[in-house]
């Protein structure tokens, strides 16, 4: 008898202490596939677009199966905050929404020169969005951006997840998370980028896609380059050539490709990333970043006559290779200056390394940062030249 | 109150007056000098016993006695009774007194019988009675031609390498079968009679030196405490001296491989045989014990090791497979990735049921088949297949009512579920499979885990003949290990499972392999 009283105890204990009691049926709910933030027509609140997936029998009952991912509605509402967005949005649903699944969050360029920050808590307070989801910028209002129609693939977010995954090949544009985003916001020593987004017109038309498209926008999804912040406002934009050197220098470069015009041909060579450090150097007071990349290539293209195989031709192009590399580095580097926001993350470099003299930096450091010397060195090297190694004969 | 004290007493009653049978059944009855009275006696006993046969004739000694034999018409040698018992006695006239009459039988086995109730069993038995006028003693003659099926593959534990025969209904051949592999006088068989009315033979097996004699005594306590009018299958005697009667876990696993048995008796285990059915008991069983199948020791450790993982990983499934599509699929959507969420929510859509009514009955659905498949003569059971299919895989997908994932839910269960050797576990994961179903259908994976932890507590809790059920994970001892999930090299096990074998461990030498492959000359 004492056993089945403890028992039940604790079963009345261990049932309460439930945390997710959270029932909803797969076909009740709408899911949230992707959500654009802007400001709105007043500019005191929000407007929030959303993708919602929403479930659809088939027709007559039957092959429910069939109904696939094109199920897609796009569902706009406005609200005081974020969160009363989200509520007015329900009005319009018939489906429980459901917000996990919603990876890639954009913020419309205007609200992103507001500042984001307001928009940002709902984001870190709430448990339905990851913190390892998208967070980008697009020009223009994100509730056109969304409207965009895929180019390719079955649907919007489908298409933009999948030119996020080229950036590792060709590393002008970059992945930013919730996570990092907010990092580099509570960083002193470092200014926080976001994605950029953008849309343009195709200059090849499919005629077939332009007649469906009466009512979404016309124009296919670019992503390249970054959004610079101020604090959480942004100030410019990045070109997907200093996206490469912000890369690079940031030490989560990927592939990328080279052209180097050389003796009246070009060569292309495929660019891996190696390593990359950055140090703090003191001469006398002032302190000088030095920044050190190595870089490994390929050749892929030549369209000259000279003979590769050779040593001395290779240690030419090397030379050139690393020249070619520091300058890009170098225009990512001079950008940052220019705008006096240091999203290179300098600050935070002397911050970790050098602790005592941060303490003196800290305050004036928007100051101090257009000031400070880069000093970079790249050292190059070309691994193979491809599959051939003399060229064509002329 | 009055009425259930009155019928309390009533019921004493007459478990009084049947104790008084019971008794007045064993009394003695010594056999009678007087041919009349042992006859007189006996066919009162077999009055109506139209499969008694008797045989009258005369004995030529110094001075002709009448003599009768009582045998069991259908388990009866003819041959033999003409040629050994009836042909020795009637013709030879050479037979001087009766005190040489078992001398002159011609048959393996003679007992002299004093007491007519033992004469009476012997009958039963199938065994020839002799009874002679002027002796004060009877002989039964074992001249018993067994009424059985030749030993035969096993219907159920098939393998693929490894030997074809199995147990028969017979207990003697089943013993024999497994003499056949322990030619050693260790293998000791104690035989004791189970059931009022059935006398059924119960014979236990172990190897002297090896099995541990607890559980030897173990079990000799719990069949001697046994009081019942008959068993008809070991699976009778199974639920009388298993330790936990309310638990789904079977305890105590069967065999119906004489080489199953002949390896549980080298691992220490006791085996409990009952006549008439060709499933031996095989004492103390853990879990782990279930999951295994004769073969993982005949084919190469590798494909041994692998298919146990696989099995490890497919019971999980039988028990877990519904129960988790439902609680991930109604609590935690967001632990689908985001292109098979919208697939299942595409495929849920229109469905007029949750999910976990959904399973519910497409799980009764199935284990209908399953059951209507086992009852029905095998003519009939292929219409079975067709119909389940036809409605339960096709219908009722394109009706609407179940989604396609659902019934690939089910059939791999199903599939998950026959892969699991010890047919009496695979039942009871198909039974708990339904409370971790409802389970994850209130609670999710909290419920799930609620559910998991109380099953764990309850095994933790069951013993096998004193040997704890989880044994070799709980208590751990890592070096039976060898022997769970990683099936090691023959060589390499060199010692018996330790939680259950007493006395000798040692299976071979460590290091047995000790020789050495010759190695190719490079020269030649």
């Amino acid at each position: 008898m004492k056993k089945i009283i403890a028992l039940l105890l604790v079963l009345v204990v261990l049932l309460s202490v439930s945390g997710c009691w959270d029932l909803k049926e797969l076909n009740e709910i709408g899911v949230v596939l992707m959500i654009g933030i802007d400001t709105n027509s007043k500019g005191d609140g929000f407007e929030i677009t959303a993708h919602v997936h929403t479930p659809l029998a088939g027709p007559g009952g039957e092959a429910a199966g069939e109904t696939g991912i094109e199920n897609i509605s796009i569902i706009s509402a406005q609200g005081q905050t974020v969160l009363d967005a989200f509520r007015n949005m329900r009005g319009r649903v018939a489906f429980r929404m459901m917000f996990d699944h919603a990876r890639l969050i954009v913020i419309g360029e205007d609200l992103a020169r507001k500042g984001v920050k307001p928009a940002m808590d709902i984001l870190l307070r709430t448990t339905q969005i990851r913190l390892n989801s998208v967070v980008m910028v697009c020009e223009g209002s994100a509730k056109e951006f969304l409207q965009t129609a895929p180019e390719v693939s079955e649907s919007f977010h489908l298409e933009v997840e999948g030119i996020l995954r080229n950036e590792e090949i060709w590393s002008k544009s970059m992945t930013t998370t919730v996570l990092q985003f907010t990092q580099d916001l509570l960083n002193q020593g470092k200014q926080p980028v976001a994605t950029k987004a953008f849309t343009i017109e195709p200059d090849v038309s499919d005629p077939v896609l332009d007649e469906e498209q009466d009512e979404t926008q016309q124009g296919v999804v670019v992503v390249e380059g970054l959004a610079v912040f101020n604090d959480d406002q942004l100030v410019d934009w990045l070109t997907g050539t200093e996206t490469i050197g912000y890369r690079y220098i940031n030490g989560n470069g990927g592939e990328m490709m080279l052209v180097i015009p050389w003796h009246s041909a070009k060569v292309s060579i495929e660019v891996d990333y190696e390593a990359c450090s950055k140090r703090l150097r003191m001469n006398g007071d002032e302190p000088v970043m030095e920044v050190q990349v190595m870089v490994s290539g390929t050749i892929q293209e030549y369209t000259g006559y000279i003979n590769l195989s050779d040593r001395d031709v290779l240690d030419e192009l090397e030379s050139l290779f690393a020249a070619q590399m520091e300058n890009i580095l170098r225009s990512t580097d001079q950008k940052a200056k220019e705008l006096g926001v240091d999203f290179l993350g300098y600050g935070s470099i002397i911050h970790h390394k050098n602790p005592r003299v941060w303490t003196q930096l800290n305050d004036k450091w928007r100051e101090i940062f257009p000031t400070i010397e880069t000093v970079f060195d790249v050292r190059a090297s070309i691994g193979t030249t491809g599959v051939i190694t003399t060229p064509l004969p002329r | 109150m009055r009425r259930p004290r009155k019928a309390m007493k009533l019921w004493e009653k007459k478990a009084q007056e049947l104790e008084q049978q019971v008794q007045e059944d064993q009394q003695d009855i010594p056999v009678s000098s007087d041919l009349q009275t042992n006859s007189d006696a006996l066919d009162e006993i077999f009055k109506n016993c139209a499969d008694i046969g008797v045989r009258d004739f005369t004995i030529p000694c110094e001075q002709p006695q009448p003599a009768r034999i009582y045998l069991l018409k259908g388990m009866m040698d003819k041959d033999m009774l003409n040629q050994s018992i009836i042909a020795p006695l009637t013709y030879r006239d050479k037979l001087r007194n009766l005190s040489a009459i078992s001398d002159s039988i011609s048959a393996h086995q003679v007992n002299e019988v004093t007491d007519l109730n033992q004469a009476v069993d012997d009958i039963l038995n199938g065994k020839a009675l002799l009874i002679v006028h002027g002796s004060a003693m009877a002989w039964s003659i074992d001249t018993r031609a067994a009424q059985i099926r030749g030993v035969d593959e096993p219907e159920t534990q098939s393998v693929v390498r490894g030997p074809r025969d199995g147990f028969i209904e017979d207990i003697e051949t089943n013993i024999a079968l497994v003499r056949k592999r322990l030619k050693t006088p260790k293998l000791k068989s104690t035989m004791v009679s189970i059931g009022k009315l059935t006398q059924t033979k119960v014979g236990v097996l172990h190897l002297d030196g090896i099995a541990d004699s607890k559980v030897i005594d173990e079990v000799h306590a719990r069949l001697d405490k046994i009081d019942i009018d008959g068993i008809v299958d070991s699976g009778q005697l199974e639920q009388l001296i298993e330790d936990n009667t309310i638990s789904p876990f079977p305890q105590i696993s069967n065999t119906e491989r004489p080489d199953g048995l002949a390896a549980a008796l080298l691992d220490g285990r006791v085996a409990i045989m009952v006549d008439n059915t060709p499933f031996a008991l095989i004492v103390p069983t853990v879990m782990t014990d279930m999951l295994q199948s004769s073969e993982d020791y005949y084919e190469r450790f590798h494909f041994a090791t692998a298919i146990r993982v696989l099995r490890y990983i497919m019971f999980g499934l039988a028990l877990l497979g519904p129960a988790l599509y439902i609680a991930i699929t109604t609590f935690h959507p967001e632990l689908i990735p985001t292109i098979l969420l919208i697939r299942l929510i595409g495929t849920r859509a229109g469905i007029p049921f949750p999910a976990l009514m959904e399973a519910l009955m497409m799980e009764l659905a199935f284990e209908a088949l399953r059951e209507a498949g086992v009852r029905l003569p095998k003519p009939v059971g292929q219409a079975v297949s067709i119909v389940g299919a036809l409605v339960i895989g096709q219908a009722a997908v394109q009706a609407g009512l179940v989604s396609p994932i659902m019934v690939i839910v089910v059939a791999g269960t199903g599939i998950a579920s026959f892969t699991v050797p010890g047919f009496n576990l695979a039942i009871s994961v198909r039974l708990l499979r339904f409370i971790f179903m409802i389970a994850a259908g209130f609670l999710g994976l909290y419920g799930i885990n609620f559910a998991l932890s109380l099953l764990l507590l309850h095994l933790v809790s069951l013993r096998s003949f004193g040997v704890p059920y989880l044994s070799p994970i709980a208590p751990v001892t890592i070096i039976d290990w060898k022997d769970l999930i990683f099936r090691a090299p023959t060589w390499w096990m060199y010692k018996r499972p330790t939680f259950i074998a007493q006395g000798n461990i040692q299976r071979q030498k460590k290091g047995a392999r000790s020789f050495q492959p010759p190695v190719e000359d490079k020269d030649q």
